[in-house]
């Protein structure tokens, strides 16, 4: 007998309309697992039919915390786009992979995008210059992607060695135009080495500022009316 | 938790929180993560490291019979836990975060489907009659936090469902495998994750945080207690 054989996985009392890739690959699994159990005489181990079903049924929600695992389709796609950008000339005003694909990920999975952008920035594999494309097009979702998770992005890469990086992270930043960025920008700003970026973050700081300043004089002349 | 940008959590976390090293440690160059797992308490501590969040999970051993695996009766279970959680609070090594979250998976035996669903309906609006089937319900309802920090306000999302544990016992011999599967054992099945929201501006402070873990908690016993009906 193999007491390893044993595992317990919850299970939905009746099984539900599933797609039939889903059920294959949860039936597929499945056998395998029973497959493992197999020896001579009996084995027990526990029905594990809805795991697909769990999956299905788990609805994103906002006020969720709950860890989600990035998808291998996910990774594969990024890194699809990723490759081809880095065999592009990447300029200014010209589309790219990252232009024409980046925002359709990011929409499409918008729980587990963010992340797996960060996971792929931080590992190192890929050229800064593609790497600011990237947050320069993220600054521009700022209407598909909770706030919150692009400030985050952005803000983290205004630290990062690359001033192509720094660079990118300031012009994503303009775009996404977030006073909440203003104390992280601000920062920048002071321990910016490089005098461009420093001009270009400061531009940033000074753009939003006054947006903010023309936005709250709209809203006294408004009150005003 | 989920940290600020410039949090970068040192690789001997668990060392300073737990007081000894990890069993196992799994680096995932690829996904910029780190997991970290060891014995702890009744059960298994493990330590999720991301870019964007630091997560402790404290889980069951595996089951051994054709029960579903638990640490037995709520709060009391939870002790270990949120004691392990509230000392880590204290310490320097806690970063500085700007959303927390508490998230148990409760679970209660039931005799069955229908019976579950008569239980159900003592916490949660809209629940079936006994003919419908994989009835869930996920609400969140919101509150304004009680721990004392201006303008934060706390999600108690949870979601409700009756399941049912399996057993298949096959037999082998000579010839194809020949499955039997045994009753089903179900129970009710409540996850809640109370959780500060994501629109807080700026970090939580740092000597609130134990004050915060309390609100949390009873965010998490508030629905267990008075379910997540609509408020009249």
């Amino acid at each position: 007998m193999n007491d390893a054989a044993t595992f317990p996985i919850e299970t939905s009392p009746e099984p539900r309309e599933v797609n039939p890739v889903r059920r294959s690959i949860a039936n597929a699994a499945l056998f395998l697992k029973l497959g493992a159990a197999m020896s001579e005489g009996v084995e027990r181990c526990f029905l594990n039919d809805t795991v697909a079903t769990h999956y299905m049924t788990g609805a994103f929600a906002e006020s969720s915390t709950e860890f989600r695992e990035v998808s291998p389709d996910v990774r594969a796609t990024l890194a699809a786009i990723v490759s081809t950008a880095r065999r592009e000339i990447i300029e200014d005003g010209m589309r790219n992979a990252i232009t024409e694909r980046l925002p359709g990920v990011v929409a499409k999975h918008l729980d587990v995008a963010i992340p797996a952008l960060v996971s792929l920035i931080e590992s190192d594999r890929i050229p800064p210059i593609v790497v600011a494309e990237i947050l320069k097009e993220l600054g521009r979702l700022r209407d598909v992607v909770p706030r919150p998770n692009l400030r985050w992005i952005l803000e983290r890469a205004l630290r990062l060695p690359s001033a192509f990086i720094r660079d990118g992270a300031g012009l994503g930043l303009a775009q996404l135009a977030d006073p909440a960025t203003l104390p992280y920008l601000r920062q920048a700003v002071e321990n910016e080495p490089n005098p461009d970026i420093r001009s270009g973050l400061q531009l940033v700081v000074d753009e939003i500022a006054e947006t903010m300043a023309n936005d709250g004089t709209a809203a006294a002349t408004d009150q005003q009316a | 938790m989920f940290v600020t940008p410039e949090t970068i959590i040192p690789d001997t976390l668990w060392r300073e929180v737990v007081g000894e090293d990890s069993e196992t440690t799994t680096q995932q160059r690829a996904a910029a993560t780190r997991v970290e797992s060891g014995s702890f308490a009744e059960g298994t501590l493990r330590l999720q490291i991301q870019p964007m969040r630091v997560d402790w999970f404290y889980e069951p051993p595996p089951a051994t019979t054709a029960a579903m695996p638990a640490f037995g009766r709520f709060p009391a279970a939870a002790r270990p836990f949120l004691e392990f959680v509230r000392r880590w609070a204290t310490t320097g090594s806690f970063p500085t975060s700007t959303r927390i979250a508490l998230g148990f998976t409760l679970i209660a035996a039931t005799e069955g489907r229908a019976t579950g669903y008569r239980e159900l309906s003592e916490f949660i609006d809209g629940v079936p009659t006994p003919d419908a089937t994989d009835f869930q319900y996920q609400v969140n309802r919101p509150r304004a936090s009680r721990a004392g920090i201006e303008g934060l306000n706390i999600n108690r999302l949870s979601r409700w469902s009756v399941g049912a544990l399996g057993t298949v016992a096959l037999l082998v011999g000579a010839g194809a495998p020949h499955p039997i599967i045994g009753p089903l054992q179900h129970h009710l099945r409540l996850e809640v994750d109370v959780n500060t929201a994501a629109d807080f501006q700026g970090v939580i402070p740092h000597d609130m945080i134990p004050a915060l873990l309390d609100d949390l908690f009873a965010g998490v016993t508030e629905v267990c207690e008075q379910g997540a009906h609509t408020p009249t």
